[in-house]
């Protein structure tokens, strides 16, 4: 969990065409089977975590290992 | 008719009271949902800065209201004296954090835990003001590792990003 800096809504969008290394660690989550806990518990759309201006992003996160799926969570 | 009437009233009565006692024994339970009952209460915050002291008061008041078991807090912007002192006096939570040396203002993260949980920690993990991470046992429980991350936002620091990332992967690697 924490400040991933990085908004996987985002990241859907643009993945096909940045190259950065922003994307770095949902991409190695993903990688790794972890979940995104707000997305799983949560209807969408999803509530954003950061504000500037007139931008808004989902940039904190929990992600669960797929071994600890037998725990009960809500991601609020 | 009244015997029967009676007998009616004192078994509705019972009746009633017995519902009484699992509304409030629910209420209860309701109110009091922590890690002894099974749940854990995990949570992460982006402070923005905790080196104000009337930030981490209104902190301290909003975790202990909302029962929250563990919080994950990231941006604290704590260079390593203040971080000794942060939170020190809050009661029921033992604390832990990690500060960046070279640049304090651009980093940092910490864990709370509370009192009666941290007896289950058996290590904690730190790394250059960016992760900090928990290994817990619970008596016949797997093993649970939290990491709490805060993310390089600049981009400019692309190698130092990448870097996080490559040591919080050896953490979820070495937890699994």
């Amino acid at each position: 969990m924490g400040d991933f800096n990085a908004d996987p809504e985002q990241w859907t969008k643009e993945k096909a065409t940045i190259n950065s290394t922003k994307y770095l660690i949902l991409e190695k989550l993903k990688n790794e089977n972890f979940i995104d806990l707000q997305k799983i518990t949560n209807e969408m759309p999803l509530k954003h975590t950061w504000k500037n201006n007139n931008v808004i992003r989902r940039l904190d996160q929990y992600g669960l290992a797929e071994n600890g799926q037998k725990i009960y969570i809500i991601a609020k | 008719m009244n015997i029967t009437n009676n007998t009616n009233y004192s078994k509705n009565n019972k009746k009633q009271q017995k519902n009484i006692k699992n509304k409030k024994s629910q209420k209860n339970k309701n109110m009091d949902i922590t890690y002894t009952e099974g749940f854990l209460k995990i949570a992460t915050h982006n402070v923005r800065g905790f080196n104000n002291e009337t930030k981490q008061k209104l902190f301290r008041t909003f975790y202990k209201e909302h029962k929250i078991d563990i919080i994950g807090i990231t941006e604290t912007k704590l260079n390593r004296n203040n971080s000794k002192i942060c939170m020190n006096n809050i009661e029921s939570y033992k604390t832990w954090w990690e500060s960046a040396e070279d640049n304090p203002m651009g980093a940092g993260v910490g864990i709370m835990v509370k009192n009666d949980l941290s007896k289950y920690i058996h290590k904690v993990h730190k790394n250059k003001g960016r992760l900090i991470a928990i290994d817990m046992k619970f008596k016949g429980h797997s093993d649970i590792r939290i990491i709490n991350v805060y993310i390089e936002s600049n981009d400019a620091k692309k190698e130092e990003r990448k870097e996080t990332v490559k040591i919080l992967l050896d953490w979820i690697h070495q937890g699994k």
